[in-house]
C-alpha cells in the first residue's frame, strides 16, 4: 500500500515539473522604413520689381505677386516684374513645406545710396503652410515667390539689389 | 517505522514542486502587434548612418542619414501582454528580442538591431490584466542606400521568470 502511494506521488511531481517550461508566448511584428531621395531647391529666376518711380514726399509700395503681376501704391515704370522662381526636386509625390524669410531683406545700390529699401511680406506658390508643396510624379515642382517693396520718399534712383533665402523640407 | 520515513520525505518534495508550479502557471498572452515598428521617411546620405526609434516612439538620426518628415508616420512596435491568471507585474516577465533583423526591398537590404523595449502601466490598455509593451530599434542605412520602401519583421517572446 505504501509503495502505491510513492509511485503516485512521483508521477505528480513529474507533471508539475514540466509545466513551467511553457509559460511563454511569442508573436511577430512588421518593421518598415521608406527611403527617399533628398529634397533640393535651386533658383531659376531672380526676383525683380521692375522699374519704379519714387514719390517726392511719400513712402510707396510695390507688391509683386507670385504670378509676377505688380500692384501697390507706387508709380510703376515700364517693364515687367518677375517673381522669384525655384526648382524643387525630391521624392515623387511627396509633400513638403516651404519656409520664407522671417524678416525683411534689405536691398541697396552699389555703392550704397544711403537709403536701402526693405522687401518683406513674402508670399509663395505653393504657400508656406505646412505640407502645401507637392512634388509631381517625377519629383519636381516650381516654387514662385513674391514680396512687397517699400520705396522711401525721394528714394535715390539706381539699381538696388539684395538677396533672401528660401528653404524646403519634407513634412 | 523505517518504511514511513521516505514516504513523508517524498510528500514534502511533492508539495514544494506543486507550490512552485502554481507560481509559474501565469502564462503570458502576447497579442498581435497593435502598431508596427516604423522608421518613417528617411533620406540616405553619401556615407552610412542610422535611425533610432526608441521604445517610446521618438526618432533620432546619426551619421549621414536624415529623417525626412512624418508622411508615413514614425512608431514603435506595440503589443498588449496579458497574463492568466492576473499578474501584470512587469518585473516577472522577460522580453526576448532578436539581436538583429533585416528590412528588404527586392535585393536591397538594411539591418535593424539594438532592440529596446518598455512596459506601459498596468491596465493601460483594456482591463487590469494587460500591459502595453513597446519596442524600438535602430536602423542602419548604407551609403547612398537606394530609395524604396523596405519591409521586414521580427519575433518577440515574453517569458515568465
Amino acid at each position: 500500500m505504501k509503495k502505491l502511494i510513492l509511485t503516485t506521488l512521483s508521477i505528480v511531481i513529474a507533471l508539475f515539473a514540466t509545466g513551467p517550461a511553457y509559460a511563454a508566448d511569442s508573436t511577430s511584428a512588421s518593421a518598415s522604413a521608406t527611403l527617399i531621395s533628398a529634397i533640393s531647391i535651386s533658383k531659376t529666376l531672380d526676383m525683380n520689381f521692375g522699374k519704379v518711380v519714387p514719390n517726392a514726399s511719400a513712402t510707396k509700395t510695390v507688391i509683386l505677386a507670385t504670378n509676377s503681376g505688380r500692384s501697390g501704391t507706387a508709380t510703376l515704370g515700364n517693364g515687367l516684374g518677375v517673381a522669384a522662381s525655384f526648382a524643387v526636386s525630391g521624392d515623387p509625390n511627396a509633400t513638403y513645406t516651404v519656409t520664407l524669410p522671417a524678416s525683411a531683406a534689405s536691398i541697396d545700390t552699389t555703392p550704397t545710396s544711403g537709403a536701402p529699401m526693405d522687401v518683406d511680406t513674402w508670399v509663395s506658390n505653393p504657400a508656406d503652410t505646412a505640407g502645401a508643396g507637392l512634388l509631381d510624379g517625377s519629383g519636381a515642382q516650381t516654387l514662385l515667390v513674391g514680396a512687397t517693396l517699400h520705396v522711401g520718399a525721394a528714394q535715390p534712383t539706381g539699381s538696388y539689389t539684395g538677396s533672401f533665402n528660401v528653404s524646403v523640407a519634407y513634412n | 517505522m523505517p518504511a514511513s520515513r521516505p514516504a513523508s520525505l517524498v510528500a514534502a518534495v511533492a508539495l514544494l514542486f506543486a507550490a512552485s508550479a502554481r507560481a509559474n502557471a501565469q502564462t503570458p498572452i502576447v497579442g498581435p502587434a497593435v502598431t508596427a515598428l516604423s522608421f518613417g521617411l528617411v533620406v540616405a546620405g553619401n556615407l552610412p548612418g542610422s535611425v533610432r526609434v526608441t521604445a517610446s516612439g521618438l526618432r533620432s538620426t546619426s551619421g549621414a542619414t536624415h529623417a525626412a518628415g512624418n508622411r508615413f508616420g514614425v512608431s514603435a512596435a506595440s503589443f498588449t501582454v496579458a497574463s492568466s491568471p492576473d499578474n501584470t507585474e512587469s518585473s516577472v516577465w522577460s522580453v526576448m528580442l532578436p539581436v538583429s533583423a533585416t528590412l528588404s526591398s527586392g535585393k536591397n537590404e538594411m539591418t535593424i538591431d539594438g532592440f529596446e523595449y518598455s512596459w506601459g502601466p498596468a491596465g493601460g490598455l483594456g482591463g487590469k490584466s494587460s500591459r502595453l509593451l513597446t519596442v524600438g530599434a535602430t536602423l542602419h542605412v548604407g551609403a547612398r542606400q537606394p530609395s524604396a520602401q523596405y519591409a521586414g519583421s521580427f519575433a518577440l517572446t515574453v517569458v515568465h521568470n
